[in-house]
């Protein structure tokens, strides 16, 4: 019989926990809209540490690097969701967006949430990446796996997305 | 000039800290503890990234700490589901398919009945009524939980009774107040069938104005069934005119939304033409599963048929008639098809298979449905039926 050696850095994420917890699942929580998502999601994350911290692949363990795999496990289950529910997609505008409208209006908080939360996986998460968290979009191209060309094409048609959809309101 | 508003910033969320529930925040750091303590899995550690393309790598350059590590090489972690701690979870009888939720083909209201004698009454309802339990959860207890069970493609729900948290069975409440109206193929057959296996006969099978056959019973869990079979087409001002012999009136009121329509709606139905049509009926009804609701033939020739209505018991209209050449309203036998949607393809596919009929597609998991299933046969005349469990959802 062995003793099961401890792994050196083990203890860092344990006694991370408590900190980090709230702030994972707050993160979480806010941008998915359902309790037993975040729940999941959340845990995703913290197991995804512990095997980053096996392989020895983790930085420096932090909140904020907590948070980052947060998101990669949030965009993951966005990008798995679209594959399973719209693999058949409705055929999307031939034509190439016009260049960014001006539009003029303070968006009210509530409504801007309901909005979200209907546009398609692929328009929210380059939404959320882009405003909610604030990333330059050379960092949302990163997390989407798509080139920053790309990423431009698709936040113009994502708030585009989003404007027709704000503007019908809580209807349809 | 100043920059331009742009709305989209005010969407900006700094990370606002949130504590979880308190059970889910054990668990989780059990299970974390657990984790750490483990030895890593055999394998895990061999694996080696690929070197280079990770921004944790050393070997990219200065860290970010939000720089994560490229999770495409991590393996997915599959968490188990939360009522797995605390109830065995079931699957029932839906072959091929372990997603317990079925896809409704249209808004629906499910019937949720509260028994006494959960186990007791799943049985029940499966011998008396010929249910299929697609799924059920027992609590540590022995009580069940929730369950699901599908009467010909109708579907309910069950659960025992849990008066503490107000869910009461008619056996608590001595009655119960909303009666459940169940279509059935031939309802004196799953009347009896139902008396025999210990229902209470309330009113006998007997003709209605608005032409279904209609009897109702109570079950021994205390619940009150209407089953009921179309047995003739009644226009609204026959109905009304019969209806108002008894002292009722009758109105019209708004057709309903969405759906796919089962008679009595607008919609589409599919045509299907036979050089004999009644074999071709007695195909569509006896093994794919079709309800005729109507006929109509040529009075000087039974096997011409000149119109018919096949229900799809999930929804749908089918009309099949005898090919006339000279008909320009119709196309030779053999040049149609047709999608039939279905919850349970698996049970067409078996009465389709076990008939001997002619296979086009075998069953097949279309990519654009995952986890479901579909499949095409040839009907006698080579016109070509199409099953499947896709419902639509393009968005």
């Amino acid at each position: 019989m062995t003793e099961p050696l401890a792994h050196p850095q083990s203890p860092g994420l344990l006694d991370l926990y408590d900190v980090a917890l709230p702030q994972v699942y707050g993160y979480l929580s806010a941008r998915c809209g359902s309790t037993s998502l975040a729940e999941d999601l959340t845990a995703e994350t913290f197991l995804a540490a512990v095997d980053a911290l096996r392989r020895e692949r983790v930085p420096e363990l932090s909140v904020a690097w907590l948070i980052g795999v947060a998101r990669h496990k949030l965009v993951d289950h966005w990008r798995r969701r679209e594959r399973e529910e719209r693999s058949l997609r409705a055929v999307e505008t031939a034509a190439a967006p016009e260049a960014v409208d001006e539009w003029d209006v303070h968006l009210d908080a509530h409504l801007a949430h309901r909005t979200l939360e209907r546009l398609g996986d692929h328009h929210r998460s380059a939404l959320v990446l882009r405003y909610l968290d604030g990333l330059p979009v050379r960092e949302v191209a990163a997390c989407l796996g798509r080139t920053e060309g790309a990423t431009e094409v698709l936040l113009v048609r994502a708030r585009r997305a989003f404007r027709d959809l704000y503007e019908t309101g809580e209807e349809g | 000039m100043s920059a331009p508003h742009d709305p989209f910033e005010s969407l900006a969320q700094p990370v606002v800290p949130r504590a979880p529930r308190l059970e889910f925040a054990r668990q989780l750091r059990d299970r974390l503890e657990a984790e750490l303590e483990a030895e890593p899995a055999t394998g895990l550690d061999a694996e080696p990234g690929p070197a280079g393309d990770s921004p944790t790598d050393p070997s990219t350059g200065p860290q970010r700490l939000d720089d994560v590590p490229d999770l495409s090489t991590i393996p997915v972690v599959q968490l188990s589901r939360r009522t797995a701690m605390t109830a065995d979870i079931t699957p029932g009888a839906t072959a091929g398919s372990t997603a317990p939720p079925s896809v409704a083909a249209r808004a629906v209201a499910t019937p949720y009945l509260a028994v006494r004698g959960g186990l007791d009454a799943l049985r029940w309802y499966t011998e008396a009524f010929g249910a299929t339990e697609t799924f059920r959860v027992v609590g540590d207890d022995g009580r069940v939980g929730h369950a699901e069970l599908d009467i010909g493609g109708a579907r309910l729900m069950l659960s025992d009774e849990y008066p503490e948290i107000g869910v009461h069975s008619p056996a608590g409440l001595d009655g119960t107040s909303v009666s459940l109206h169940l279509e059935v193929p031939d309802v004196d057959e799953r009347f009896a069938r139902a008396v025999a296996a210990g229902a209470t006969a309330v009113n006998a099978p007997a003709d209605q104005d608005h032409g279904s056959r209609h009897g109702t019973l109570v079950d021994p869990y205390g619940h009150r069934w209407m089953l009921s079979t179309r047995i003739e087409q009644v226009d609204l001002g026959t109905y009304a005119q019969r209806a108002a012999a008894s002292g009722f009136d009758v109105q019209p009121g708004d057709a309903p939304s969405g759906g796919a329509p089962a008679g009595g709606e607008p919609g589409i139905w599919a045509g299907l033409s036979y050089r004999d049509a009644p074999a071709g009926i007695r195909f569509l009804v006896d093994v794919v599963g079709f309800e005729l609701q109507a006929l109509a033939a040529d009075p000087d020739d039974p096997d011409v048929v000149v119109h018919s209505e096949l229900r799809w018991p999930e929804g749908g209209v089918v009309q099949a008639g005898t090919y006339v050449p000279d008909n320009e309203f119709m196309q030779a036998p053999g040049a149609q098809a047709i999608y039939v949607i279905t919850r349970d393809p698996w049970a067409v596919w078996e009465r389709c298979r076990s008939a001997g009929v002619e296979v086009v597609r075998p069953p097949e998991e279309p990519h654009y449905d995952p986890g479901g299933m579909g499949f095409s046969v040839r009907d006698p005349e080579g016109n070509i039926l199409s099953f499947g469990s896709y419902a639509g959802g393009v968005s």
